[in-house]
């Protein structure tokens, strides 16, 4: 009589870059990222810029930050009011 | 130098179109080996062609020159023959050979076109590109409707030209190709044939309605040459004309939001293009000479990383078939080369630090900075972050991931294209990543070396300052932060957004319609008056010569000779006395 085989049957397993480990851990490096960048600040002299607010602490981050959630909510409306289905164009 | 027919040989540009027109009729291994050798050709002659006029002639008695060289056209077709060549490696196996040939006459046109030393020339060109590229986007699957509008536009964009260009030879009795200021009808007109081929407003939207009509290979040489020429004519002929800042403004952020409002992948790269070529038109109207040389850098390094993005696109839609954010996703694991390569071309397009889009936008913003236009820097700092968010993030994201797997599993299991279209993406990434760290090559290239002077002294400009690079990674990041916070608001949806084509593919159909409804009106009305006068005059007709009408009746004969009868006895009775 054989031995019965240990090995599981074969499940599909998600590749590692979408298991919810590794999803966490992006975040977790991603948000480190953002910290240090912020306190880069306080290190790197704000050196050759042109204008006063790139002195404000951050001003690439909260910019940028700011900017893009404008730019979503403003592409919302538009979005509203000229949003129609792929097929209107075709016949 | 006068003009002989032997000196064609040499003109770079003519040579590229020659090779584009015996393509079709090469066998096929040959015409393998005519797709890659006639763009290095090209190349090797663009940088034989020494600076002043090469070629002069006279037609007409005017004084033409076919071609004549500088920096600025050198760079320009510099990377027109690269990407010719990077093109036809991708393109190898594009089994509509017309496309090809209609490509390479395309890229023959913009080479050039950047050597055009006089408007006639100039103009020449610029219409066999308007034809080349028409055929290229014909050459779509379904590209009947988008490739006649596409013609429309450009061919408008023609006619104004040769408006512009008569009135501008008859008012300075010059054909010459130089620097103009928009103070009259004439340059007014050429301006504005350079801003239709530049993809600015109002006109923008045939470039998002055409390019992605295109195949999987056309929209690659689509991307590269007609708005990047439109560039080097505006660098040429307009430098520092103010009006170009608001045209590029403008057409920086109608690109970023458009994209991220839209669905298909190629949609969103194509309104990307519009939004890459208003920083260049920005630069052009800062007009100082490092603003100058940054629209052309920003040319170079843009031809490189957009066509790597849409060899990336290219490449997905030929495994799948599918172009859709909704429907393509999860596709890292099946497409891994062409995923990277995206990704990197998504990265040179948002600057990122050691990627060629940095050192070529710094440029462009750090010449904003120097002539304190604080609003034009903020403006451009803005559309910076939008770029990453709309193009950076969006495009990867929705096409290689977005989904644990790819939902068409059933129809086969996508996978990374052939060998030439990988290498043609690789020898790009290399490329972005290359002309991010030694970028002095790029500089020395451009017309005014990226000099820069600060407190008297003069020196190449560096993009590669702490501040900068802190600054500019800040600004990318958190715009990443922002996109996947709102991640549940940019949940791609089954829609197009209408835009100013609507006025030539929608509004047309409105009226239409309402005429179609008053003609169906009126047309019943004159039917039912038809009828109604028919029946009228038929019941009068019966009324008086119908079998019992009045003037059919027989009584009225009788009645005739009766009176008749009575007449004459009458008559004869007075005669008779």
């Amino acid at each position: 009589m054989a031995e019965p085989t240990k090995r599981k049957p074969e499940t599909p397993e998600d590749p590692w870059l979408v298991r919810p480990g590794t999803i966490k851990g992006i975040w977790v490096v991603s948000i480190t990222v953002l910290v240090i960048l912020l306190l880069l600040d306080f290190v790197i002299p704000k050196k050759g810029t042109y204008f006063e607010i790139q002195q404000i602490f951050g001003f690439g981050a909260w910019y940028g930050f700011l900017v893009c959630t404008g730019l979503v909510f403003v592409s919302k409306l538009i979005g509203m009011a000229l949003k129609v289905r792929d097929d209107f164009y075709d016949d | 130098m006068t003009f002989m027919m032997t000196d064609l040989l040499h003109h770079p540009g003519l040579s590229l179109i020659v090779a584009g027109l015996i393509l079709p009729f090469l066998p096929a291994a040959l015409r393998y080996a005519a797709l890659l050798i006639a763009p290095l050709l090209t190349l090797a002659m663009v940088w034989t062609i020494g600076d002043g006029p090469q070629i002069t002639t006279t037609y007409l008695g005017m004084e033409l020159i076919p071609l004549q060289g500088d920096a600025l056209s050198r760079v320009f077709a510099t990377i027109f023959a690269i990407m010719a060549f990077i093109g036809a490696l991708f393109a190898l196996r594009q089994d509509r050979v017309f496309e090809l040939a209609a490509a390479f006459i395309y890229a023959g046109g913009a080479v050039s076109v950047a050597f055009a030393g006089d408007l006639i020339t100039l103009f020449i060109f610029w219409e066999i590109m308007a034809i080349a590229s028409t055929i290229v986007v014909a050459m779509g699957p379904n590209a009947k409707g988008s490739s006649l509008r596409y013609a429309v536009i450009h061919f408008l964009g023609g006619v104004i030209l040769m408006v512009g260009i008569t009135g501008q030879i008859l008012q300075t009795g010059s054909t010459a190709f130089t620097a103009m200021e928009a103070d009259n009808w004439a340059t007014w007109a050429i301006l504005a044939a350079f801003l239709i081929n530049a993809g600015a407003p109002p006109l923008a939207a045939w470039l998002p309605d055409a390019y992605p009509a295109s195949s999987w290979s056309g929209m690659v040489f689509l991307s590269a040459f007609t708005t990047k020429t439109s560039v080097y004519t505006l660098i040429r002929g307009f430098p520092g004309e103010e009006v170009l800042i608001g045209f590029g403004l403008f057409m920086v952020f109608y690109g970023i939001i458009m994209a991220l409002l839209e669905n298909d992948m190629r949609r969103i790269l194509a309104y990307s293009i519009v939004n890459q070529v208003g920083f260049m038109v920005t630069a052009v109207g800062i007009g100082t000479p490092l603003a100058l040389d940054g629209a052309a850098a920003h040319a170079f390094a843009h031809i490189i990383y957009k066509a790597l993005l849409l060899m990336s696109a290219g490449s997905v839609l030929y495994a799948t078939g599918r172009s859709k954010c909704t429907e393509v996703g999860g596709l890292y694991r099946y497409m891994p080369v062409s995923c990277i390569c995206g990704i990197i071309g998504a990265l040179a397009i948002s600057s990122l630090p050691l990627t060629s889009g940095f050192v070529s936008k710094s440029l462009i913003s750090s010449a904003a900075g120097d002539a304190h236009l604080f609003w034009v820097w903020m403006a451009l700092t803005a559309a910076s972050a939008g770029v990453f968010f709309h193009a950076g993030i969006k495009f990867p994201w929705f096409v290689f991931f977005n989904r644990k797997d790819y939902l068409y599993l059933h129809e086969g299991t996508p996978k990374d294209p052939p060998w030439n279209m990988q290498a043609a993406m690789i020898i790009f990434s290399a490329a972005c990543i290359g002309l991010g760290i030694w970028y002095q090559p790029l500089y020395e290239l451009l017309p005014n070396k990226a000099m820069v002077t600060h407190h008297g002294v003069t020196e190449q400009y560096t993009a590669m300052k702490a501040a900068k690079i802190v600054e500019q990674l800040q600004l990318l990041f958190f715009s990443g932060l922002a996109f996947f916070l709102l991640l549940d608001w940019m949940k791609r949806t089954t829609t197009i957004t209408l835009d100013v084509d609507w006025f030539w593919r929608g509004f047309p159909r409105v009226i239409s319609g309402w005429f179609g409804l008053e003609w169906a009106l009126a047309w019943d009305n004159f039917l039912d008056w038809v009828e109604n006068t028919w029946k009228q005059l038929r019941d009068e007709l019966t009324r008086t010569h119908g079998a019992e009408g009045t003037l059919a009746r027989t009584r009225p004969s009788g009645m005739t000779a009766l009176w008749m009868t009575v007449i004459l006895c009458a008559f004869l009775m007075f005669n008779f006395t």
